[in-house]
């Protein structure tokens, strides 16, 4: 192999996706992990899909609308609209 | 939906203050769904009706109800995504209360929608969230999933032995179950459809204290995932870097945190992460 295509193929390795330039230490493993916990995981606005007062099923929906003169909304879709896998 | 109208101080007033809002996942209300058949039935009729009258009707869709049950106005979802639009379309729908009804505080009291699912004592539940770090490749949002362990499976990820530089592989089949739920926000959601091209998850305790000890754990995850549910050659490829705590002794887990490490897809970037609850 050309000495001049080791540097191209080092680079390559060290930006190929999920590989980082160096390994993170032991003693930094938790707080690496930690900082992406909090900086992915939901915020309080990205959870106000919970301040809805859902029904459990469409019957339920139906009688509770019927009792206190409401309308219902029904929203139908693929997959899981609480989880946002949908 | 979720992290668009739905999360709108607005629409949220609205479906509070004048309707019952209930949501319909399609694949419980097929023919060997999950819901009963009765629900299945009032779905197919509410559909039925709405096509009757002439309303859109879809299998993504809205539909309002009038308090005696009858379809009163529907919208399809590409237009009740739009945040103005739905808002327009719930305050025409109020009108069939009265004109200027009062609003009144929910029905159904608000609670938290996405949770774990039933377990048993002692298992090991982990809660993953995704979301698009930019480029594309991604819907905008979050999503999440709920991934249990039974108390022996849990067990059987944890190594033989806890003394300082132990290194283990996690059992393949069990690590597999978690890491097909790592991709970001797309249409496809069924972890059935994709397929792990390479999977690699190690530990190595790296300290023992107090009773407790301490692992990282180094992966990597190479999985295909369509964004559609078609073939559209699209992969998921990263790294995963995590740790778990756990008791030598008790041999169960404390902790346990994953993240992604340079996660791509269709060309943009995500991250997911992992943590016991």
């Amino acid at each position: 192999m050309s000495r001049h295509f080791l540097p191209a193929l080092a680079a390559a390795f060290l930006l190929a996706p999920g590989l980082r330039a160096a390994p993170v230490a032991d003693d930094r493993v938790r707080v690496t992990v930690d900082e992406s916990v909090k900086g992915w995981w939901l915020k309080p606005e990205e959870k106000r899909f919970d301040e809805i007062g859902w029904a459990a099923d469409i019957r339920t929906a139906r009688k509770l609308a019927a009792e206190d003169d409401r309308l219902v909304f029904l929203f139908t879709m693929d997959g899981r609209v609480n989880t946002g896998r949908c | 939906m979720r992290t668009g109208p739905f999360s709108n101080a607005d629409v949220i007033h609205r479906l509070n203050a004048y309707f019952v809002p209930v949501y319909a996942v399609n694949e419980d209300y097929r023919k060997g769904g999950a819901a009963p058949e009765a629900e299945q039935a009032e779905y197919q009729r509410i559909y039925r009706e709405a096509l009757e009258k002439k309303f859109s009707a879809g299998t993504v869709h809205v539909y309002v109800l009038n308090p005696k049950g009858d379809v009163i106005g529907t919208r399809h979802v590409a237009d009740a995504a739009k945040t103005k639009e739905l808002i327009a379309f719930l305050d025409e729908m109020v009108v069939e209360l009265g004109s200027n009804p009062a609003p009144r505080p929910p029905v159904v009291k608000p609670k938290a929608q996405s949770v774990a699912p039933k377990h048993e004592k002692g298992s090991l539940v982990l809660h993953l969230a995704a979301r698009g770090l930019g480029g594309g490749g991604s819907w905008d949002g979050t999503g999440e999933n709920w991934i249990v362990y039974t108390p022996d499976e849990a067990t059987a990820l944890l190594p033989a032995n806890a003394e300082v530089g132990t290194t283990w592989d996690l059992d393949a089949k069990l690590a597999a179950r978690l890491l097909v739920n790592v991709y970001p926000v797309t249409e496809n959601n069924d972890p059935k459809k994709n397929e792990i091209r390479e999977q690699s998850l190690k530990g190595k305790v790296i300290s023992v204290k107090d009773g407790i000890a301490l692992a990282r754990l180094d992966g990597r995850l190479v999985m295909r995932h369509d964004f559609y549910h078609k073939p559209d050659g699209n992969i998921v490829e990263t790294g995963l870097i995590g740790y778990v705590e756990f008791g030598p002794r008790t041999r169960t887990i404390g902790s346990l945190r994953l993240v992604t490490d340079g996660a791509t897809y269709g060309g943009g970037k995500f991250g997911v992460a992992v943590r016991s609850e």
